[in-house]
């Protein structure tokens, strides 16, 4: 049986655990051994029944990058951000991830949104799988592109400079160069937990799609008792977010209101007959079937819940990868993206979601599309998918 | 031969590695294996490079609390490593499975609190080691550190409370012993503290035994003073608001000042002249403390410690709450002045001070008069033969 670890390096809050933990359970069911490491030990207790799985700190970067790229046009200033701008800050973690593997002793490593992680790796005999959404495995090109081609800008010199640091840092260490940042994430299989349509970088070409993962599930959703369509927001405070509520009161349409934290004052305010504010997270799937229309801030399990179910949205992205996904929901017309939060913008934008009907019949296109997607198979899925690799890999 | 585990969770800078590795040594060359669990695996490149020891990341907090002004050790575990209970589970167990793999026959804290927490219950004994401010006294309550403006003693009360509600909340999950008071975390490690008494926020709650010495400082470049007459001003550490005006004024004379500022703007080098040098790398803290006349500094406890042992006095420019106790600590035996507010005439003042009355330096030497004939490689041995000691017991 294999002892597998699996990494998580950047970014926040509980969706990079979330998606491991149905692929770890389903392979330590088969016998396998898994340990993780993790960015954020609290994200791993949140999540992690501790009798069944145990966790390690990953290696960060300390000390703050000096003077951070703004804005990130690219990948390889996401990474310049997150430590790949001095060799020996990179140097540090990549001698770290390599220490951790040389004590665990891993037959088999599984990389989400882990750069450093991969690239500590990649001259180590270990099969190895990246997964995650489109924006954590950038395409296999160079000079990693723009995150948004449409806003233009260069992105060559950023490449370079944080190759040149890849490339001192490895050549501390022993090992060859690369010959683009592209290359740390060559594996021997990338798994995409979205669809092609939602891949955060249009164009891709083919890829391992095998859409997105489960969603937590959450209370039932408590709808208003009144007429009138149904309107499911997922928000979280911004700073026109009272405008938004302003606007969703003067649709006349049944409203349920997920606000994950804060703005206490405003769900007091705006809670009345025909909307209801829950404090605690929902279930989506079952929100999703009910509602007519899904606003969310364009996180991927939200947007892929949404149409899957066909679904349309409104959009409200908060960041740039939000940002991206917006855009390619509009390209495939399920819904309208008002990234400037302006309060008429988001106004007109509801207003075009409830009285044309093109955009549910987007979504209900996509959903008819994927009608077949069996995502609770993805766990099973991906145990094959180890046990594969690492029958092709034993000796 | 043993595992020894040196754990640095808290803190920031060389000022923990450096001395963890002169500690480290010989008990390598004994033949014993010994890693570290590191708060900057950065940091830790840069010291541990070619050492032969691996290094691994200490599990993080990514939203400490970070509270206001801080009073007493439970008030900093409040505003540091204990805030909220899943997280601090989480870390605990993240600690727990690196014992798991590790298998340390010692463990070794330096300002690692939650190592010490995750440790309860485990057969390995621990040390808990450093300069004063991260080995706090057995006992309760914990003192209040800033004497010369206290709290209320029941907020400090509160903090204890606080910290053992978080800490028992662990020790119940794993399955170890409760606390019943604050210094409970490490009451069953062995202290190893390497200070000197002059330096110790906590030196009225000690016995003189419990002083094991200073380390020796990490070796450097021999310091080049500018030429002339003046007298010698080390000036050392971080960057700070004022310090471009500080640095004009010096430049200017008439004393000589070497500066070595790691994280020097580079526009300020325009400033060296026949007064002011900048040092471009470590400094040898031996030869700069026997050679200058006074340093300034905004950081550290080893260069404090060796320019008392030197009978050199300072001017103190502390940024947080470590070095403000010491800073308080050196005022308060006479041997320099402390300059907290960070302005430049403040700064500039007392260091004239410091440089013209001679009570500055007398005292410094009188102290320094303390510590001669003193062994400097007995505090290593001495760890040597403690942590020797306690793997054989195992």
């Amino acid at each position: 049986m294999a002892h597998l670890v699996m990494c998580w390096e950047l970014g926040g809050d509980l969706g990079h655990v979330a998606r491991m933990r149905p692929l770890a359970e389903a392979l330590q069911h088969r016998g396998h051994r898994i340990t993780f490491i993790v960015r954020e030990p609290l994200q791993a207790e949140r999540l992690l029944d501790p009798k069944r799985f145990s966790w390690l700190q990953a290696p960060y970067q300390a000390r703050a990058v000096p003077t951070p790229l703004a804005p990130t046009l690219s990948f390889a200033a996401v990474m310049y951000n997150c430590g790949f701008h001095a060799a020996a800050a990179l140097r540090g973690r990549l001698r770290a991830w390599r220490n951790l593997y040389s004590v665990l002793q891993p037959d088999l490593l599984v990389f989400d949104h882990s750069p450093t992680a991969m690239l500590a790796a990649r001259d180590l005999e270990i099969p190895r799988i990246a997964l995650g959404t489109g924006f954590c495995i950038p395409p296999a090109v160079r000079p990693l592109p723009l995150f948004d081609p449409a806003a233009g800008g260069s992105v060559a010199h950023v490449e370079d400079q944080v190759l040149a640091v890849a490339n001192q840092a490895l050549a501390g260490l022993g090992n060859p160069p690369i010959r683009r940042l592209a290359d740390i994430y060559q594996a021997n299989a990338g798994v995409f937990f979205t669809l092609k349509e939602l891949d955060h970088y249009s164009g891709r070409g083919s890829a391992g799609y095998w859409g997105p993962t489960r969603q937590d599930s959450g209370v039932a959703p408590a709808w208003p008792a009144t007429a009138g369509r149904r309107i499911f927001a997922y928000l979280k405070p911004f700073k026109t977010l009272q405008s938004l509520l302003e606007a969703l009161r003067d649709s006349g349409q049944a409203v349920l209101v997920y606000l994950a934290k804060g703005a206490e004052d405003l769900a007091q305010k705006y809670a009345g007959e025909r909307m209801t504010f829950s404090h605690r997270p929902v279930d989506l799937g079952r929100a999703v079937a009910d509602a007519d229309l899904v606003i969310c801030h364009a996180g991927h399990g939200t947007i892929s819940a949404a149409l899957l179910g066909g679904k349309p949205l409104l959009l409200l992205p908060l960041n740039m990868e939000q940002r991206m996904l917006a855009a390619r929901v509009v390209e495939l017309g399920g819904g309208l993206a008002a990234p400037a939060l302006a309060p008429e913008g988001m106004r007109q934008k509801l207003q075009r979601l409830l009285a044309e009907p093109g955009f549910t019949a987007a979504a209900g296109r996509f959903a008819e599309r994927y009608r077949d997607l069996k995502i609770e198979r993805i766990p099973e899925r991906f145990a094959d998918l180890v046990e594969r690799l690492f029958a092709s890999e034993a000796p | 031969m043993g595992r020894i585990v040196m754990a640095w969770e808290l803190g920031a800078g060389y000022g923990h590695l450096a001395p963890l590795l002169s500690l480290a040594r010989p008990l390598q060359q004994a033949g014993h294996e010994v890693a570290f669990v590191v708060r900057d695996v950065g940091a830790a490149e840069t010291v541990l490079a070619g050492s032969g020891m691996p290094f691994y990341p200490a599990p993080a907090n990514f939203q400490p609390a970070g509270r206001a002004a801080l009073h007493s050790y439970a008030q900093i575990l409040l505003s540091t490593a204990f805030n909220r209970r899943d997280e601090l589970r989480g870390r605990a167990r993240a600690w727990q499975a690196l014992y798991d793999l590790l298998q340390p026959d010692v463990l070794v804290c330096d300002h690692a609190p939650t190592a010490l927490l995750a440790a309860r219950g485990r057969d390995f004994p621990c040390v808990i080691t450093g300069n004063g401010f991260v080995v706090p006294p057995v006992t309760t309550p914990l003192p209040e550190l800033r004497g010369w403006a206290a709290a209320d003693p029941t907020e400090l009360r509160q903090a204890e409370d606080e910290v053992l509600v978080l800490a028992n909340d662990v020790t119940k999950e794993l399955g170890a012993k409760p606390l019943d008071c604050v210094a409970d975390l490490y009451r069953d490690a062995t202290p190893a503290l390497f200070t000197l008494q002059e330096l110790d926020p906590y030196a009225p709650w000690r016995k003189s035994g419990d002083y094991w010495g200073v380390l020796p400082g990490p070796a450097g470049e021999s310091p080049h003073w500018p030429e002339g007459a003046g007298k010698r001003v080390f000036f050392y550490g971080q960057p700070f608001a004022s310090l471009p005006g500080v640095l004009e004024s010096l430049s200017r004379g008439p004393h000589r000042t070497l500066a070595y500022i790691p994280r020097l703007a580079p526009e300020l080098r325009r400033l060296a002249g026949s007064h002011l040098q900048f040092g471009d790398t470590l400094q040898d803290i031996a030869a700069v403390t026997r050679e200058c006349d006074v340093a300034v500094m905004t950081n550290g406890h080893s260069t404090a410690a060796a320019m008392l042992l030197a009978g050199k006095p300072m001017v103190l420019l502390p940024q947080h709450l470590e070095m403000l106790l010491i800073a308080q600590c050196v005022q308060q035996c006479g041997a320099g002045l402390l300059a907290p507010a960070l302005q430049r005439d403040g700064i500039l003042d007392k260091l004239e001070k410091v440089l013209g009355e001679p009570q500055y330096t007398e005292r410094a030497r009188a102290l320094a008069g303390r510590y001669i004939g003193r062994d400097p490689q007995l505090p290593v041995r001495q760890f040597e033969s403690l942590l020797t000691a306690l793997m054989k017991e195992r």
